[in-house]
């Protein structure tokens, strides 16, 4: 279970939570009317099978929903179209394999599938952060930005560190002024140093704000004795796995059979299927949040926490 | 009027630290002429530092036990004392948070920490020196090694070599502690230079040494004097420095020069 880290950054995540929350319910037009002193809380969800094929045309009656725990009445349900706002992240530091060329062709491959509707950002990070400063909505407009972005950072930007979970996080609150769902899919090794913020921080805070992470990762696995009947375990992507889970991403692999598909195949994956919505608490705190599907080959990637917004009646209009 | 601060750490022949000494006890010869001492404090001195820890392949095998004696440095810290994480090998990194908080610290051993690659140990040192040079009072880099420098990072905007790291740290007065790993001994340029920073080396018998050790730099920190002078004049120049300690059998250990211009 991820902790909490009490960190400064919680105080950060109200401000960009109820921006979410505004962003989210006119982009959802909700038709049921929430007449209580609580919040609304949309979460947007997939539902995969076994094999990880999506399973789609299921019913608000598929899921439950809890918080805290505690069943909740499923107030909103629709399908969702599939429309994105989403920051597209490379980690450019020394230890990531993804060369330029290989990621230009990938970008290309990802540009045809981009919805008229889909809002996209495009950043590099090392030891420096660079993302595209509007957002892009026009699929040649998005080739152009990101192979521009892919060329921002000098060769000793990618000698340093590699934060990670700090770009990440810039990546999401960037995403916050549009209309969701929100995600971030971010290409990297799964090296993180040099962060202000903890993994935790970051999973709690995306989640809380409804921005869903998806690593594109290369998955690398390697032990290494330590002693005569020890082994250490060094698989940097595992954090990403933990990272996708709590805030409803999913992993995904850089280095597919089809590498032209890597970014397409990423975001394809990070297209919501569904929109819940049931009625929070009023109490300004974080709550633990489960979303399941009625079917025992299915699983739902959905966010892990929400934060309520502290006594404030909604009515949807 | 400039003073010029000398922490210095006294032993017994045993190797033991001696904490309980006042003021004349001390002699400090600046290029060989005797000073008054203007400063002195036995208290116990808050530490600064940046831990740097070789993280190369040859590292590889030892990676949790350093990360777990790390973590053991964390835990003897007090509430004043304040240590920023880095690692050298694929890349060199520091960690933003120069802290008391262990969590935070921790943290960053838990996670940041990642095993590969070579051993740019000058230009890691040198960076780690970058990473405190907003600090005011005694700062200190502790590096963990297993061995030698094997070169320049390419692509790194300043690599540094051991004589660029050897002027700085003397001109810009930071101590320099490091340990080397069992078996394969400490660079030679590291031992001297904690000898001419008034560090200390450490050179570990057995790897499971190493969190007594991390343990007993703490401690050396924490009960090093404070010891501090007027230079006669202020020409610019390197002077050297020799700490004595009167009484018998006792050995005192503090950096070897000074830069006598105004703020150093």
């Amino acid at each position: 279970m991820i902790r909490i880290a009490a960190t400064p950054i919680v105080v950060l995540c109200v401000a960009a939570v109820l921006r979410s929350a505004t962003a989210q319910e006119h982009s959802a037009s909700p038709r049921d009317v929430f007449r209580t002193a609580a919040q609304a809380v949309l979460v947007y969800a997939s539902v995969v099978g076994a094999s990880g094929q999506p399973i789609v045309g299921l019913g608000r009656e598929d899921f439950e929903m809890e918080s805290d725990g505690v069943a909740q009445p499923i107030l909103h349900f629709a399908p969702h179209d599939g429309r994105l706002t989403f920051a597209l992240l490379f980690d450019m530091s020394a230890s990531v394999r993804l060369s330029i060329p290989y990621l230009d062709a990938a970008i290309e491959e990802l540009a045809k599938t981009l919805r008229p509707d889909d809002r996209v950002r495009v950043g590099v990070f090392g030891r420096r952060f660079y993302l595209t400063a509007t957002f892009s909505r026009d699929a040649a407009e998005a080739r152009k930005l990101a192979r521009q972005a892919l060329r921002q950072l000098e060769v000793e930007d990618t000698l340093g560190p590699s934060p990670i979970w700090d770009a990440t996080w810039k990546a999401a609150t960037a995403l916050l002024e549009a209309p969701g769902p929100h995600a971030v899919l971010v290409a990297t090794d799964g090296r993180a140093t040099g962060n202000h913020l903890g993994l935790a921080d970051l999973a709690e805070g995306a989640a809380a704000a409804g921005v869903a992470i998806h690593p594109i990762v290369q998955r690398t696995r390697e032990a290494i004795r330590q002693s005569a009947t020890t082994s250490v375990i060094i698989q940097p992507d595992a954090p990403m796995a933990r990272l996708a889970d709590y805030t409803g991403g999913a992993v995904a692999d850089a280095f597919p059979r089809e590498p032209k598909r890597m970014l397409s195949a990423a975001l394809a994956s990070a297209r919501p299927a569904y929109v819940l919505g049931f009625a929070g608490a009023a109490d300004g705190r974080r709550h633990k949040l489960t979303v399941r599907v009625k079917r025992p080959d299915a699983v739902v990637r959905a966010r892990m926490t929400y934060l309520a917004r502290k006594g404030v009646a909604t009515d949807d209009k | 009027m400039q003073t010029v601060s000398v922490y210095t750490t006294v032993s017994d022949r045993d190797g033991r630290l001696v904490p309980d000494l006042t003021r004349g006890d001390f002699e400090i010869r600046d290029n060989g002429r005797p000073v008054d001492i203007t400063v002195f404090s036995n208290e116990i001195q808050p530490i600064t530092v940046a831990v740097m820890l070789d993280m190369s392949g040859s590292m590889m095998s030892r990676f949790l036990h350093v990360r777990r004696a790390t973590t053991h440095f964390v835990d003897a810290l007090l509430a004043h004392d304040r240590a920023r994480i880095g690692t050298f090998g694929f890349e060199i990194f520091m960690s933003p948070h120069l802290t008391s908080d262990k969590a935070i610290l921790k943290r960053v051993v838990q996670e940041e920490v990642w095993p590969g690659g070579g051993t740019p140990l000058w230009t890691a040192v040198d960076h780690a020196m970058s990473s405190l040079a907003g600090e005011s009072g005694r700062r200190v880099v502790l590096t963990l090694t297993d061995g030698t420098d094997t070169g320049d990072l390419a692509g790194w905007p300043k690599n540094a070599g051991s004589g660029d790291v050897r002027k700085r740290a003397i001109d810009e007065a930071f101590m320099m502690y490091a340990i080397g790993m069992e078996g394969t001994g400490l660079d030679g340029g590291m031992e001297f230079l904690a000898e001419e920073t008034g560090g200390g080396h450490f050179e570990l018998k057995l790897d499971a040494d190493l969190p007594s050790t991390f343990t007993r730099v703490a401690e050396e920190l924490r009960r090093q004097y404070v010891l501090g002078f007027a230079p006669a004049m202020l020409d610019g120049k390197r002077h050297r420095l020799e700490v004595r300690v009167k009484q018998p059998g006792l050995k005192a250990r503090a950096r070897r020069n000074y830069v006598a211009a105004a703020d150093r």
